[in-house]
């Protein structure tokens, strides 16, 4: 479909040992996968099979035993927006503080920050909590300060761990509507982990299934459903054998 | 709805207040009355126990003769600078032990031995190397609020998050922005506990360093009145030495309220917990 083929990010032969007393434990072996600019990546596979340690890698968290991570249009590394599994604030920041934080430490002016957090919070529907601190929010709240954070200093790649597995069904749902109108707007490149097929279907362009640990990439498959994805859409037959497939790669 | 909570919060906080206020002013008139009825009862002598009507009188005159104020100014120094100091190299080397943990290795034998040197043994020592001044008060001060600080700085430190060391490294900040960002304020709950601690000790520093040799400072004003069968006025002494460690703490218990609203109530008995002597707080 895009005919620009120099990938946005390249991972090739990348491996991971955690040096353990006994066992090293091994949680990568031999990924490789080429994700596009703009592109919409999910990432699949067995709990503990080395998910979040994938995502480390790519925000240059952690170095890579063997292989590499590379930015080919790109001489430095990209700016990154990072969402973890679970929210990660600072306690001691209000929202609004906490949202601006990347800018603030980009050096950009107060007011410039603050500015660009308020468009964002209301963005996120969270207008009136700017001055609320995290102890005061629930879970789906600061999960979406979380996501607000994360697109604030408008990051080349978009790397998200599981970032609604802990909301309910209507909030999430909701929050998949902002991260899209978001994505095409800002024009980043994503990288989610998901533990959900349905997620992974209605959201992505391209699902990678990791094998169990030490992962592999099992199966890299194009979704090919027509945009935009209602929620309808996971009763039609398309859907339900891209999931059936995606499926038997987990299992 | 938000306004009413904070309101009926702020309503909580202050009838609770009023009636800490009122409980201290009550146990402090029962422990007067009840120091007044011995001292009266068993007709004691006033060297041994002398009324608070006694003490109260002789506070007075010493305030009016200058002999009150110029004692305390110099123990107030002593403290002031112990303390400073103390918490000044606690906190650098209790960073540096907390991100190296070579640094660590090489100086914890040594930090650990020195704790079981008692300060009043070493005292006369400090004295012999820097005389009977401000310095070796200051120094014996510093000595015995620097553990306490260095602990906390250290498990402070050690207490940040690793998830948000990640998050700051993604967002390139960089040794400072994240010492001031992240660093400071997350370590603070435990390091004023820590300060809070060493705020009381080193009232008792300076009073261990007049001890052992002064010419001036409250230690000095007690063993004088001591001396002369003057207990009135080591009472008087003594109060003022309370009086300045509760101000300390006080203090530290205002830069808590003023630096840790953030954290939820109970979140902050439990910080305040994980320092020896938390269930103090007032
Ligand atoms: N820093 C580390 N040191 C040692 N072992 C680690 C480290 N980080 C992760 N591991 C191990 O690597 C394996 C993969 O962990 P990881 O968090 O990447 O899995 P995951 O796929 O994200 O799991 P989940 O689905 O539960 O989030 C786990 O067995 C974990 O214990
Ligand atoms: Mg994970």
């Amino acid at each position: 479909m895009n005919a620009d083929t120099t990938p946005f990010l390249e991972v090739q032969h990348l491996g991971v040992v955690f040096p353990a007393d006994g066992a090293d434990l091994e949680v990568l072996h031999d990924v490789a996968f080429r994700v596009r600019r703009r592109e919409f990546l999910a990432v699949l596979g067995p709990s503990g099979c080395g998910k979040s340690t994938l995502l480390r890698v790519l925000a240059g968290l952690l170095p890579p035993s063997r292989g590499q991570v590379t930015f080919p249009g790109h001489r430095a590394r990209p700016r990154v927006g990072l969402v973890f599994q679970k929210a990660n604030l600072l306690p001691w920041r209000d929202v609004l503080g906490n949202v601006s934080l990347p800018l603030t430490l980009q050096g950009a002016p107060r007011r410039t920050a603050e500015r660009r957090a308020q468009r964002l919070i209301a963005r996120m529907g969270l207008q009136g909590f700017e001055g609320a601190l995290p102890r005061d929010l629930s879970g789906g709240m600061a999960q979406r300060v979380a996501l607000a954070r994360a697109f604030i200093h408008q990051p080349d790649l978009l790397l998200l761990d599981e970032p609604f597995t802990a909301l309910d069904a209507l909030t999430r749902e909701r929050l998949w509507e902002e991260l899209l109108r978001i994505w095409r707007a800002e024009r980043t490149t994503v990288v989610m982990v998901t533990h959900s097929i349905t997620e992974a279907l209605l959201l992505a362009d391209r699902v990678l299934v990791l094998s169990a640990r030490p992962a592999t990439v099992r199966l890299d498959m194009a979704v090919t459903l027509p945009r935009p994805r209602a929620e309808g859409l996971r009763y039609t037959p398309a859907f339900g054998q891209m999931a059936r497939r995606l499926r038997e790669a987990i299992a | 709805m938000n306004l009413t909570h904070a309101h009926r919060r702020l309503m909580y906080a202050m009838r609770s207040n009023r009636h800490r206020a009122a409980q201290h002013v009550l146990s402090t008139a029962a422990a007067v009355v009840l120091w007044w009825a011995v001292a009266r009862l068993f007709h004691l002598p006033a060297f041994l126990l002398p009324t608070p009507g006694e003490v109260a009188r002789r506070g007075w005159q010493a305030l009016q003769e200058g002999i009150l104020w110029r004692h305390t100014w110099v123990t107030l120094q002593e403290v002031l600078a112990g303390l400073a100091l103390g918490t000044l190299t606690a906190t650098v080397l209790g960073y540096g032990l907390a991100k190296s943990r070579v640094l660590e290795r090489l100086l914890a034998p040594y930090l650990v031995a020195s704790q079981s040197v008692p300060v009043v043994a070493i005292a006369p020592l400090l004295i012999i190397w820097f005389g009977t001044g401000l310095l070796a008060k200051t120094l014996i001060c510093a000595l015995i609020v620097f553990f306490p600080v260095l602990v906390n700085t250290v498990v402070g430190v050690r207490s940040v998050p690793e998830e948000l060391h990640d998050l700051f490294r993604s967002l390139h900040a960089s040794r400072w922005q994240t010492v001031r960002y992240l660093e400071i304020p997350a370590a603070l709950p435990v390091f004023l506990g820590g300060l809070r601690i060493g705020a009381t000790l080193s009232v008792i520093g300076a009073v261990v360093g007049e001890f052992v040799a002064a010419d001036s400072g409250l230690g000095f004003l007690i063993n004088l009145a001591r001396g002369r069968y003057d207990t009135a006025l080591v009472f008087v002494a003594v109060f003022v030495l309370v009086g300045l460690a509760l101000t300390l703490y006080g203090s530290v218990v205002a830069l808590e309220r003023r630096f840790l609203a953030w954290q939820a109530p109970s979140a902050r008995s439990g910080a305040a917990q994980s320092s020896p002597g938390g269930e103090l707080t007032p």
